[in-house]
């Protein structure tokens, strides 16, 4: 292996993907097993009980993880690219930076909502350790507590991959202790769990639980920046199927039951919250330090794979990999330290933003490469930027993916307004994500196909 | 080629071109697929909405 394959946007060699099934699927399940996993119950257990939240985030997260994957997943396990550069076929050889630009917003949100989390968790971790003055908040401790976090990850990146990998082996030990904290809940308080209803419920029972299902759908689009950098490491797609679907698809769901019986029995979905009260100190402390310590996993492979996406411009090519990294992190601590709150705040308005921007992303590269392209992408052409390359299109620019993504927004949008969770009539059938993926992937094949015939007419 | 790309690029390039790309997914790959991401989410749906 060349010393920096693993640290840069180009393709890798078959010697340079490294990676089996266990130690993606560990990967996988390392980043996808944050305490974001807590919002997201929370969010649906606003709308709906444990056993209908526990199925419709299960379906969602499902769904989510296939349109994904069948997005991302085939060419990025096929040439060992990331998540952006299996964008260049649709969106063109300068076209890229939009779903570059979602990337990176999306992983800053994330991130930042990561951080948030490791400080409220430090705290009570302090306070149950009577080492927390009584006048210190968590708010006080988020900006401290972020440049730490940004350092380690820094640290733990300067080694590319494999420091994703060797974080991720010993912190994978979170889905375990998350197991254990639903098992606390539900041993403990299963008859207040079973009767406890939800806050927000509308009278409209098929809208909750279309919401539910929207939510898990949601939660899981927002992996494709992720993805390719990760399963670029393993031999081809193939061997990425089953980590993917079981390890990156299964564990939120499945930890999210802990945010979704927390809020319902509780009223809180973070378990640093409400762990003292349930299992005592002890389990408390241990607890509390897995929670807290969780969050790297994710923010590792987050800032890593955010980092791969931007090699993909000309001008960061030959960037030192060191600063590359800390142009990506800089980002993630300034507002861990300046604006704290800002994703935090608005988690559900943050995470219907993703599915508008995501859903319709994953139905224009699945329509691209299975209907369109017929399996058969040029990878030499997703590295050459000229006029003359298969994919310039326009300066670049490819107009029917770009009208085929606005097309996919507006369908979201007009079906469920994600600032205000209004919603228009069909939505409660068909949710906003897949109409949005759909109606992109069949605008983009019209338009592809407009474009075909009047370059043959011409 | 109308921009010349790096020699270490290039080179990988031609070397995954000779060895022709990997396949994506196999007949039991598009089995667990569908039974994970399709199959699984509808009878849980189901299963949802009768409780």
């Amino acid at each position: 292996m060349q010393p920096d394959a693993d640290k840069s946007a180009w393709p890798l060699l078959p010697a340079e993907r490294t990676w089996g099934p266990w130690r993606l699927a560990i990967a996988l399940a390392t980043a996808a097993a944050a305490t974001w996993v807590y919002l997201i119950g929370e969010y649906v257990g606003y709308y709906l009980n444990f056993s209908q939240g526990a199925a419709t985030l299960t379906a969602g997260c499902m769904i989510g993880m296939l349109l994904v994957f069948l997005a991302a997943g085939p060419v990025c396990g096929r040439y060992g690219i990331d998540s952006i550069a299996s964008t260049k076929p649709q969106f063109g050889a300068s076209g890229w930076v939009i779903p570059a630009l979602m990337q990176l917003i999306s992983i800053i949100g994330w991130n930042s909502l990561l951080l948030i989390f490791f400080a409220k968790s430090a705290t009570q971790l302090l306070a149950v350790l009577g080492l927390l003055s009584p006048a210190l908040t968590a708010r006080q401790i988020v900006p401290g507590a972020t440049l730490l976090a940004c350092t380690f990850i820094y640290l733990a990146l300067l080694w590319g991959a494999s420091g994703v990998s060797t974080i991720s082996k010993i912190l994978v030990a979170h889905v375990l202790i998350g197991l254990w904290m639903l098992y606390l809940l539900i041993s403990h308080r299963w008859p207040e769990l079973t009767a406890a209803r939800p806050a927000l419920a509308r009278p409209d029972r098929l809208w909750n639980y279309t919401t539910g299902i929207e939510l898990g759908i949601t939660a899981t689009l927002s992996w494709w920046p992720y993805l390719g950098a990760m399963i670029r490491m393993a031999p081809d797609a193939r061997t990425a199927v089953l980590p993917v679907m079981l390890g990156m698809g299964a564990p939120v769901p499945l930890l999210s039951l802990i945010g979704l019986a927390g809020v319902l029995v509780l009223k809180s979905s973070d378990p640093a919250e409400w762990l003292r009260t349930v299992g005592g100190t002890t389990y408390a402390i241990v607890a509390l330090t897995f929670v807290g310590t969780a969050n790297f996993g994710t923010a590792i492979t987050g800032i890593y794979s955010s980092a791969i996406g931007l090699r993909n411009f000309a001008a960061l090519e030959r960037t030192p990999w060191a600063l590359l990294l800390l142009a990506t992190i800089a980002p993630v601590a300034i507002i861990g330290v300046v604006v704290p709150e800002l994703f935090f705040a608005k988690f559900g308005t943050f995470l219907a933003f993703l599915g508008v921007g995501f859903a319709p992303l994953c139905g224009i590269q699945i329509a691209d490469y299975f209907v369109l392209r017929r399996r058969s992408v040029s990878l030499r052409g997703i590295y050459v930027h000229g006029p003359a390359g298969p994919y310039a299109y326009w300066r670049g620019f490819n107009p029917a993916a770009i009208a085929a993504l606005a097309l996919g927004c507006a369908v979201y949008i007009a079906l469920l307004d994600p600032l205000t969770f209004a919603s228009s009539a069909p939505y409660r059938f068909v949710t906003a994500s897949l109409p949005a993926a759909s109606g992109a992937a069949i605008a983009y094949l019209l338009l592809s196909r407009l474009r075909q015939r009047r370059r043959e007419s011409a | 080629m109308p921009q010349s790309l790096p020699p270490e690029l290039a080179h990988r390039i031609e070397l995954l071109e000779r060895q022709g790309a990997a396949q994506d997914f196999g007949r039991s790959d598009w089995l667990w697929l569908a039974l994970l991401g399709a199959v699984l989410p509808i009878v849980l749906l189901i299963l949802g909405w009768l409780l």
